[in-house]
């Protein structure tokens, strides 16, 4: 079960509330981007996915910096604080005391210099926004969307420094000076469609489209690593896309035909 | 034909591909609040007191409202039974609204519905539809258990509905072997991937809502009526939605008259967005049931009785059309020829969340009944279920025991065919359970079901204007969920007008201020009628166009032709006009024609409820079953269809190809368990549910049929849900053989498998 579930029955926060409450996340990016980075052979640095018995912390402190805690305690759960190291049995007890002792850290608003689509923006965001949020309330951006808001559809991908990950589960202050492409970015500035969207376009690679800007960003972080896919490295690649029109075999073809036309 | 049937680039594919489609959760206004809804924590209580003082006090806080805040008349026609936005004196399932609340952010309104007291006094609940019927089940309704479409609320044990044909206990003596067995579907979801939202402002005394609807005027009705409004007073707009597969016809009236409510009392524009929890427990939970199932046949399997009892689930409410569930299908239980036919339908009230669609109403369910208890037979005489479904269904000209009459669309014979030859069913059927074991554990099987549904007769608008330069737009209401609808219309139009695809460049599917009036795209109706009306306005445009262009020809009108937006003389192709030369010469004009199609007036010659329509379809699937862990696999499926004519091809194998591919794992997978005490949901997110993958799920091989339905625009038959059906028919038919074991409950999760097997 995952475990964000099994602290959902557990009648404790889930995972979810906890980054809306406390302004910190819990294993979600690390999982998130660990997945989608398997799915597309990369071979970049490693992210650890989290065991039931394991808890990742990752929060911005002081300086603006990303700390990563990680404890792992053999037949205990344990939960850490990341700003004085003081360890708590649950994640209400560590939100209690977060929000006891640290709620000036937690609640500070950061000014935060994204660039997206190769424009810098700065933005001034809360420490719990997470970067799907940011890039289409505040920057507008809405072509991507939003499906289940808790890292399990894959709609609200987008590419951090190439890398396809869930903006649902970053957090925007995790993200200074990161570059980000969301599908605004792949069209040339003539308006040209860039021969992914071309080829989902002749191939109707979709049908409601509400999933298809994540499939697609996806598509191109998999052809800019693996030009010449197969179908099972793009099953692969899209596995944590869900389409819930079950368009997946005319996604096959659009995936296939921008790999055969030189799509990257 | 020369456009009809090819696979030019979709309208919307621009806007889509480029993340430029505008879908409700993308609409921002300024000054927009959110709301957030309390919902009921307890699947049956009654309300002591409602108490939103707290509430109203926190900062931020714009609206609370409750029932008081509604009108006494509430959405009487499009539930069953009727229901207000919220709950007045009882809560009947886990997530029944009870109050809401707007707010400056949507974390203010969370914080504010929790500050809500509702003091409740709990009541015992019923969870199964079996034990809602009986005398002493807890009462949800004060009339009764039971709903019909005759009388409301009834007494339980009531039917909604029955028919029969011949006598049944007679045709079971007769029979040399028998099945008597109850099967079971699960609590599913139908919600799709938008995060299901609404937007709602009002101006005046005027509103307007962005809506993920499935397009049509129900919504606009429902608006009109809870609020006293006048219809034109509101302006729905739908342009795109995340899906629709029926989650956006009902349900989203409930959020957009709370929108509007809480809009109304703040003075302000609001968004609702539902969060998946919500989602999983008051999205409609489609097709939950138990069946049982009386069957006889011969020894050479000749069908003398097939008798199906089944009681619906449709939870504390149902929506209006679920109650028809099963029945529409019921046309279907003499499919397979058999003197001696029984279909009861039970509208059973429970405490399960609402009852409503999953593309289509009752055949996943209904048409698996029947298979079940035509397979159970065969299974106990060793007959390839396969080869005897191709000879012993009816024929086009046939009719079912309430006259529906099968049309030429109805090519059974070529569709199971083509299924099992697409899974190489002679070489893969063996006798139940004595196929070969592979890799020590794991056997394997073919099934085979009859995939079909009528569609429903309603009614469709098109508004066709062919601008002064030629370029043309057509609008109607249907909606835009991905159903490929503009594309479809449009190919239609361009051959009719014998315009150039290319030359239609706006297509309007959402925006009610500016369409005709229209119903909701439902029932595998859409293209149907819409197309109907489409070619009958296509065929006045071009009778406009062709008179001006004999005008500035100076020949008679009947003499030309039109191809690719130019109009020629048929005997001298070079005397020809453009469209825009036609609509320029001797004066400047626009052609705007607006036409409706009333549904029944298209079919005058079919019976039966609903529609009538079946155009023939089957689905044959291959399985693999893990004797050892119990784990199910599909290994090939293929979907065979008849679609009359398909009028735009990607579109209409997308239609083929996902229906099949998504609700297959409906057989084996999809369940949302409920807590038994407390009526609670237990998968609230979708990391708990298995929707279809690309890696998990195989994608079936499809086969489209074109032999046209006489009935149909331009040779098109209805597709939209047909393909839905008989998955789970299909696949349990498989495991059967594979295992040689029944397992009669939904879905055949490893447990199920394991204790069939008899090793748990």
């Amino acid at each position: 079960m995952p475990e964000k579930e099994k602290e959902t029955q557990d009648g404790q926060i889930s995972r979810r509330q906890f980054i809306r409450n406390a302004g910190i996340v819990v294993g979600g990016t690390a999982v998130g981007s660990a997945f989608l980075l398997t799915a597309c052979g990369g071979d970049g640095e490693t992210v650890t996915n989290t065991v039931t018995k394991t808890v990742n912390v990752t929060t911005t402190a002081g300086s603006g910096t990303t700390q990563t805690v990680t404890t792992t305690a053999a037949g205990t759960t344990t939960y850490v604080c990341p700003y004085d190291n003081q360890q708590f049995a649950n994640l209400a007890e560590l939100k209690a005391h977060l929000e006891a002792q640290h709620m000036e850290a937690l609640t500070k608003t950061r000014l935060v210099t994204l660039n997206v689509n190769s424009n810098d923006y700065i933005v001034e965001v809360e420490p719990q926004w997470t970067l799907a949020f940011v890039i289409r309330d505040k920057l507008g951006l809405t072509g991507t969307k939003i499906g289940c808001d808790e890292g399990a559809c894959g709609t609200c991908t987008v590419l951090l420094e190439s890398i396809p990950i869930l903006s649902c589960m970053v957090l925007a202050i995790e993200c200074e000076s990161k570059n980000i492409l969301t599908i605004e970015g792949l069209e040339a500035k003539d308006g040209t469609l860039h021969p992914i969207q071309k080829a989902f376009s002749e191939e109707m690679g979709f049908q409601c489209g509400f999933c298809t800007p994540g499939i697609i960003v996806t598509t191109k972080a998999l052809l800019d690593k693996n030009p010449s896919p197969t179908t099972d490295d793009i099953k692969s690649a899209l596995s944590g896309n869900l389409c819930s029109c079950g368009a997946y075999d005319s996604i096959l073809k659009s995936v296939l035909s921008a790999a055969n036309k030189g799509g990257i | 034909m020369t456009i009809v049937g090819t696979s030019p680039i979709v309208k919307d594919a621009r806007l889509k591909v480029t993340g430029q489609a505008i879908y409700t959760q993308d609409v921002n206004i300024p000054g927009m609040l959110h709301g957030k809804i309390l919902r009921s924590p307890l699947a049956h209580a009654k309300i002591i007191s409602i108490d939103t003082a707290e509430a109203e006090l926190l900062p931020g806080v714009r609206a609370v409202v409750t029932h008081k805040d509604c009108r006494p008349d509430g959405m009487n026609s499009y539930w069953s039974p009727p229901r207000l936005m919220f709950a007045v004196d009882k809560v009947r399932f886990v997530g029944d609204p009870v109050a809401a609340v707007a707010a400056d952010t949507v974390e203010i309104a969370e914080e504010a519905v929790k500050l809500i007291k509702v003091e409740y006094q709990e009541l015992p609940l019923v969870l199964d539809p079996i034990e809602a019927l009986k005398p002493d089940a807890p009462q949800i309704y004060e009339a009764g258990n039971s709903f019909t479409m005759a009388q409301g609320m009834a007494t339980s044990g009531t039917p909604c509905f029955a028919a029969t044909k011949g006598d049944i206990e007679q045709g079971l003596k007769e029979a040399d072997i028998s099945a008597d067995f109850i099967i079971s579907t699960p609590i599913i979801t139908n919600h799709s991937p938008e995060t299901d939202t609404t937007v709602a402002q009002w101006f005046g005394e005027q509103l307007t809502v962005w809506s993920s609807s499935q397009g049509g005027f129900t919504l606009h009705s429902i608006l009109s009526m809870v609020f006293g409004i006048r219809e034109t007073d509101i302006h729905l707009i739908s342009n795109y939605s995340g899906a629709g597969h029926g989650a956006n016809l009902k349900e989203c009236s409930m959020r957009a008259c709370i929108t509007a409510l809480l809009s109304r009392k703040a003075k302000m524009p609001v968004k609702i967005s539902y969060t998946k929890r919500e989602v999983f427990s008051c999205m409609s939970m489609p097709d939950k049931a138990k069946i049982r199932v009386r069957v006889g046949a011969k020894d050479d399997g000749s069908l003398t009785a097939l008798e199906i009892l089944q009681y619906h689930d449709i939870g504390g409410y149902g929506e209006t059309h679920a109650v028809y569930s099963g029945f529409a299908q019921s046309s279907l239980v003499d499919f397979y020829k058999c003197p001696n036919v029984k279909f009861v339908l039970y509208t059973c009230m429970t405490n399960n969340g609402v009852g409503g669609y999953f593309r289509s109403y009752g055949p996943e369910m209904t048409c698996w009944a029947i298979e079940m208890g035509i397979e159970r037979v065969l299974g106990k005489l060793g007959i390839d279920a396969g080869k005897f479904k191709l000879k012993n269904h009816l024929q086009p000209g046939d009719k079912t025991h309430d006259d529906t009459l099968l049309t030429e669309s109805s090519v059974f014979d070529i569709d199971f065919t083509a299924a099992m030859n697409g899974i190489g069913w002679d070489t893969k059927w063996h006798a139940p359970g004595k196929g070969e074991t592979y890799e020590g554990s794991k056997k394997r099987g073919v099934g085979l079901a009859c995939a079909t549904k009528h569609h429903t007769k309603n009614d469709k608008s098109v508004e066709l204007k062919i601008s002064r330069d030629g370029s043309i737009q057509f609008n109607s209401f249907p909606g835009n969920f991905g159903q490929g609808i503009g594309s479809s219309l449009s190919v239609l139009l361009a051959e009719a007008l014998g315009a150039k695809y290319e030359d239609i460049n706006t297509v309007i599917l959402g925006d009610s201020d500016i369409s005709p009036f229209t119903t909701c795209s439902f029932g595998s109706s859409t293209l149907f009628y819409g197309g109907h009306a489409i070619l009958q306005a296509a065929q006045e445009a071009r009778a406009i166009l062709f008179e001006r262009a004999a005008n500035i020809l100076g020949v008679k009108a009947e003499d030309l032709e039109s191809k690719d937006s130019v109009i020629s003389l048929k005997a001298d192709p070079t005397k020809k006009v453009t469209f825009k030369d036609a609509l320029q010469k001797p004066y400047v004009f626009d052609i705007v024609i607006s036409n409706h199609v009333y549904g029944p007036a298209v079919q005058t010659n079919t019976g039966g409820r609903g529609g009538g329509i079946f155009p023939s379809g089957a689905l044959a699937v291959e399985v693999e079953v893990d004797t050892e862990t119990g784990q199910v696999t599909v290994l090939e499926a293929c979907s065979s269809h008849n679609l009359g004519k398909a009028i735009h091809r990607k579109v209409a194998e997308g239609q083929v190809s996902g229906g099949a591919l998504l609700n297959i794992p409906r057989a084996h997978r999809l369940f949302i368990p409920i807590d038994p005490v407390t009526g609670t949901p237990l998968v609230t997110s979708d990391d708990g549910y298995a929707w279809a993958t690309m890696v998990d799920d195989v994608m079936p091989i499809v086969n489209i049929t074109e032999v046209p339905e006489p009935l149909g625009p331009m040779g098109a038959a209805p597709i939209g849900e047909k393909s839905v059906a008989g998955t789970s028919a299909a696949v349990m038919s498989a495991v059967f053989n594979a295992i040689g074991v029944w397992i009669d409950d939904k879905p055949l999760t490893p447990d199920k498998v394991l204790k069939a097997l008899g090793k748990v």
